[in-house]
């Protein structure tokens, strides 16, 4: 909403100066976004003038030569280029000393051998908006010498407000200029303008079927109207509010709109079928071409303005183009009315109409307005477009349902505000704010003022009564609460100690925006797997339809555009959030994820070394170890998924369970792109994990008796993996076998072809004795045995 | 054998010589063995005691000994001076250059929004405020409906909202996680609820994903004046000790009273006119606030006259944006490493 400062000069009584209406509005709950100051001040520079004669340059065809009465002792010689005007227009001309918008300075010059003492102004040149070729012709009856820039408004002070829902009261300049008096205590000036008084009978009917969803029609005849320019002081000031001049008739509308906040609709007359006027729903079938052109075919919700014959306008909206004021238009009906907000609201968003009136009515019209609008709209016609009343008010509809009044209680006010105010104190508030509040012994029974439909309970006076006494004015204060235990919950703390452990790890942490394309969620599963993905029905971009299944292909995303960017080494993570459509509902998980790339720095400067699989376990069992510390878990070897290279993918697996997934990316995934270097993942479900934390068992005793270390070498099938020595022993169950480990993997030279020698390094020990050379040596015997019957190996000598 | 032969200082003396000339321990040792050993020469001297008369057996007795004495210390001093060159070589060869690189993968970072994240939580936590969680997949009840955000209500023009099938929607900020605290649980309630939140946006300043945290307590007798105590003092955690906060009146359906926080421009302190950051205002917004709107109160079942409470929202972008002097939010979701790395764990 913008508000000129000189418009509301004209309501409220010594206003003080802009930064202060600014300071006290932004302060009520009306918040300033910015103030338009004026460009320059133009003083008398910029002045009315008559153009007195007008004639042709001696030494230029394209310049004439005009003489300018701008009220001086004697005319001034001016020569102009422009091709618009002629002797007696009303103009505005720029003095010797003017300097224009653009900085354009007036200086008093010969042109071709003629001496100019000015310039006549284009509107785009004083910086409004043009309006057609040429320079600024005003209406007739102006006064010369009248200085121009305040006609014009060019030294007018705008403040751009955001206005809340609620205050629908606030969408116009009178009720702004209540809202200054009301947080000011300054006085709203008395109106001196003399409406018309309509009398008698209205030539046409109206009709109201829809109680609900019209709840007052008012409307009056004019005839003879003369549609034209509108005036230059009503230009300005709806030009103040950004809207252009389109006649005088709709410009009246509109000005009266922006004054009171009360939507109008002017009909052509001679167009309405009938001379009727019914506020009904649409049948269906029915439709209707609206003043901008667009045919609406129209649903049996939406409420409209119907002639004799057919829909004329969307209630509250926007009028139809067939009964639109014209250039040719004599006689006129004027609408003044009160829609239901939520029926307005449901057709403008229905038909993606969203009006100055639409706006208004959905946030509330003030009902004791609608009949003086339309009286000044009419009056405003009388002055500006010649017009005559015909006849009286027709008047349809009960009107809202007033509100009870509602009880506020002192007690009330003071316990939500932590405050002490008197009951004197409050009821000032309520006062000035227009309500009229009735002493009871609890506090007031208070009727709230027609225009504030925001006020309805208690509470709403509650917050009247800070806003208007200040919220600066509450000293704050720390409440009294008893202790309670604060516990951060496990996921939460498991996701900050991931942070630091993988960023320890020379992992950065990225962020990003959870949209996937559907190509992304078929070649990103995540643990969603074959389940739909969890659309998005309103996209704002072509690759954003969905979100994400897994958290990898923004990772992979990144890894390209950090590539691009000519970084060598990409190690990144994520903590997200992943979702898809189980059972009918969005689930969503909480995954940690990452990608490795580039090689690896060695020991000394320069050296590196490939990207490999052990990078990435020692990654994902740290990660591990710290979502579901205290449980085992087991790699296994996984082929199948669209994102992993079949050979060279592991699930993880607890309690029989997958909660996770590490590999070397898909080579389909990085083919033509600039993602040369192998590339490896993981994405372990956090919750998941978590679920399998164990509690710490009691501590172990620590062995006290020396244990002995034997090697063995077993010659495998290349498809046995290591790990697989290590799930046997354990069939073994033999107490004195303290541990195995892998410590060779050896394939070439000396091994024959589709076989590899695995080593392992086993501890012997008791808990209670050292066990002897003969006991070792029988029990290493047994579990070489047991391996090589398993594995189908045979011992390498 | 000569007087001069046996005389223990002479032996002394030639045995200091030799002493002084040693060059490596292996030298010293034979020289020990030499003077001192069974067979050395003071050892021997000793031998020709039994040859002298009785009283002049102490006198020599006691030169012998002072002698081997002076041998001994001298052996030991040039022993531990040998010591210590060759400590100086050995630790010489050890030198490194301390300045060439590790070699590792170096320090990664935690994204500036999860560390302001972090940081916002643990300050409310230490006001007692206890982390909520909710589904960012919501149903309209608890995004718009609970919080008095009725359909067909300009409100709604409020939350550009991405929807998705069956009536939910895309969160469209984290109010709903109180709704969803309070269904569960009685007062008293002092909960926080951080996460990301989703808006039909796109620009420099806005993104369609971003981040929220919501605090909400419920209480016996909680007041506007402790919103405001509550705030200020985080406010002053978050930006510094002396911060000025001011609240003016705004409008949110789930709070009223309902206040925008503004908090003093952190980069121009209410100075500069051509602030670029305040846009010459002084003030930031930096958070919206209020008493729990009956209405909600209503949504959940609990009884207005028994208990009041006070909500706040704020962005955690915007926080971080200001603390990092950024201003294009677009920089945080693209996962663009020269960004990043100015964040690397301290």
């Amino acid at each position: 909403m913008r508000l000129s400062y000189q418009w509301l000069g004209d309501f409220v009584e010594n206003l003080p100066d802009a930064d202060e209406v600014a300071r006290r509005l932004t302060a009520g709950g009306i918040e300033v976004e910015a103030v338009e100051r004026p460009e320059r001040d133009y003083g008398d520079r910029l002045a009315v003038a008559r153009i007195l004669s007008m004639e042709q340059h001696p030494n230029a065809d394209r310049l004439s030569v005009c003489q300018v009465d701008d009220g001086g002792d004697s005319p001034l010689t001016i020569v102009c280029g422009a091709r618009n005007m002629k002797a007696g227009d009303t103009v505005v001309v720029a003095r010797i000393g003017c300097e224009l918008p653009g900085g354009m300075q007036i200086r008093k010059s010969k042109l071709r051998g003629v001496e100019s003492e000015g310039m006549l102004c284009a509107a785009g040149e004083l910086g409004l908006e043009a309006s057609g070729e040429g320079i600024l012709i005003l209406e007739d009856g102006l006064v010369v010498g009248t200085p121009a820039a305040s006609l014009l408004g060019l030294d007018d002070t705008i403040l751009e407000l955001g206005v809340t829902p609620n205050r629908g009261d606030c969408l116009s300049i009178f009720g702004l200029a209540r809202e200054v008096a009301a947080l000011t205590g300054l006085a709203l000036r008395s109106q001196p303008t003399t409406l018309v008084r309509p009398e008698g009978n209205c030539a046409v009917d109206v009709s109201i079927e829809d109680p609900q969803a019209c709840l007052l029609y008012h409307g009056l005849i004019l005839r003879g109207v003369k549609v034209g320019p509108s005036p230059t002081w009503l230009r300005t000031r709806l030009g103040s509010c950004g809207l252009r001049s389109i006649n005088n008739v709709v410009d009246v509308t509109n000005l009266v709109l922006m004054e009171r906040g009360q939507p109008l609709h002017a009909f052509d007359l001679s167009r309405l079928a009938g001379s009727r006027v019914v506020v009904r729903r649409a049948r269906a079938g029915e439709s209707l071409r609206t003043l901008d052109g667009a045919d609406v075919t129209l649903r049996e919700e939406d409420l409209v303005i119907a002639d004799a014959a057919a829909p004329v306008a969307l209630a509250g909206v926007m009028g139809g183009e067939a009964s639109a004021v014209e250039n040719s238009t004599t006689d006129v009906f004027l609408e003044s009315a009160l829609f239901d907000p939520a029926t307005v609201r449901r057709t403008s968003r229905r038909h993606g109409l969203i009006t100055d009136s639409s706006y208004r009515f959905e946030r509330g019209v003030d009902w004791a307005g609608v009949e003086s609008a339309l009286l000044r709209a009419a009056s405003l016609l009388v002055e500006v477009a010649g017009a005559t009343l015909d006849g009286g008010l027709q008047k349809a509809g009960a009107g809202p349902r007033l509100p009870e009044p509602i009880l506020v209680r002192e007690q009330r006010v003071n316990a939500i505000l932590g405050q002490a105010y008197s009951g004197e104190r409050i009821e000032a508030v309520l006062r000035g704010i227009g309500a009229q509040p009735t002493p009871v012994a609890e506090g007031f029974r208070v009727r709230p003022p027609s225009h504030r439909q925001d006020l309805d309970r208690e509470i709403d006076f509650v917050e009247e009564v800070a806003r208007v006494v200040g919220y600066d004015s509450i000293e704050p204060a720390m409440p009294l609460a008893a202790l309670t235990p604060v516990a951060v919950p496990v996921a939460v703390q498991a996701a900050n100690s991931l942070r630091s452990l993988l960023s320890g790890l020379g992992l950065y942490e990225h962020v990003f925006v959870s949209f996937a394309s559907d190509e992304d969620n078929t070649r990103f599963p995540g643990f969603f797997g074959d389940v739909a993905s969890v659309p998005v029905r309103n996209p704002l971009r072509s690759d954003a339809t969905a979100l994400q299944k897994s958290a990898l292909g923004a990772l992979i995303s990144a890894l390209r555009l950090n590539i691009s960017a000519q970084q060598k080494r990409v190690d990144l993570f994520t903590i997200a959030r992943t979702f898809g459509w189980v059972n009918g509902a969005p689930s969503q998980r909480e995954i940690v994820a990452g990608v490795l790339y580039g090689p690896r720095p060695m020991g000394r400067p320069g050296e590196t070394q490939a990207l490999a699989f052990p990078d990435l376990k020692a990654i994902v069992e740290k990660v591990l170890g710290l979502l579901a510390a205290g449980a085992t878990w087991e790699y296994v070897a996984t082929s199948g998924r669209p994102e992993f290279h079949p050979r060279a993918c592991a699930a993880i697996r607890v309690g029989g369970r997958d909660v996770g997934f590490l590999g070397r990316l898909h080579p389909d995934v990085t083919e033509g792109s600039e993602i040369t270097g192998e590339t490896y993942v993981f994405e372990v479900d956090c919750r998941g994990a978590v679920e399998y934390r164990r509690a710490h068992s009691g501590l172990q005793p620590i062995a006290r008796f020396p244990g002995s270390e034997r090697d063995v070498s077993l010659l495998v099938d290349l498809e046995v993996p290591a790990g697989a020595a290590l799930q046997s022993i354990d069939e073994l169950d033999d107490a004195c076998i303290e541990s195995i480990e892998v410590f060779d993997d050896y394939r070439g030279v000396g091994i024959d072809q589709g076989r590899k020698a695995l080593g392992y390094r086993l501890v012997y020990r008791a808990a209670d004795r050292t066990l002897t050379e003969a006991e070792v040596t029988a029990l290493h015997e047994r579990v070489v045995g047991h391996l090589t019957e398993r594995l189908g190996a045979r011992v390498r000598v | 054998m000569s007087e001069a032969e046996v005389s223990p200082e002479s032996i002394a003396a030639d045995a200091l010589e030799s002493v002084g000339r040693a060059d490596d321990r292996a030298q010293l040792e034979r020289l020990r063995v030499e003077f001192l050993g069974k067979k050395g020469r003071l050892t021997t001297a000793l031998r020709v005691l039994g040859k002298l008369p009785a009283d002049e057996r102490p006198v020599f007795g006691q030169r012998v000994n002072l002698a081997k004495e002076r041998v001994d210390e001298a052996l030991a001093g040039k022993e531990s001076e040998l010591k210590g060159r060759d400590r100086e070589a050995a630790l010489a060869s050890g030198a490194v250059d301390v300045t060439l690189p590790n070699g590792g993968t170096g320090l990664g970072a935690i994204h500036p929004i999860s560390r302001t994240m972090a940081e916002i939580c643990d300050i409310l936590g230490g006001l007692g405020f206890e982390i909520a969680e909710g589904p960012e997949v919501e149903d309209d009840y608890h995004n718009f409906e609970a919080l008095n955000i009725p359909s067909d209500h300009p409100a709604r023009d409020m939350h550009d909202t991405f929807f998705v099938e069956e009536g939910r929607v895309l969160r469209t900020h984290t109010s709903p996680v109180q709704i969803r605290v309070m269904e569960k649980r009685q007062p008293p309630i002092r909960v926080i609820a951080p996460g990301a939140v989703y808006r039909h946006d796109d620009d420099v300043t806005h993104s369609p994903m971003f981040h929220q945290i919501e605090g909400l307590m419920v209480d016996r007798g909680i007041t506007f004046a402790h919103l405001k105590g509550v705030l200020t003092e985080f406010l002053r955690q978050v930006f510094g000790r002396n911060l000025e906060v001011r609240l003016r009146p705004s409008f949110f359906p789930f709070t009223e009273p309902s206040a925008e926080v503004d908090v003093a421009c952190v980069v121009c302190s209410r100075q500069g006119s051509g602030c670029r950051v305040c846009k010459g205002t002084g003030w930031l917004e930096i958070l919206g606030a209020g008493m729990v709107d009956p209405a909600v109160f209503a949504a959940v079942g609990y009884d207005p006259e028994q208990y009041s409470g006070f909500a706040f929202g704020l962005g955690v972008e915007r926080i971080a944006m200001l603390k990092y002097r950024m201003d294009d939010i677009r920089l945080f979701y693209g996962g663009d490493l020269r960004f990043l790395r100015q964040f690397r764990t301290g």
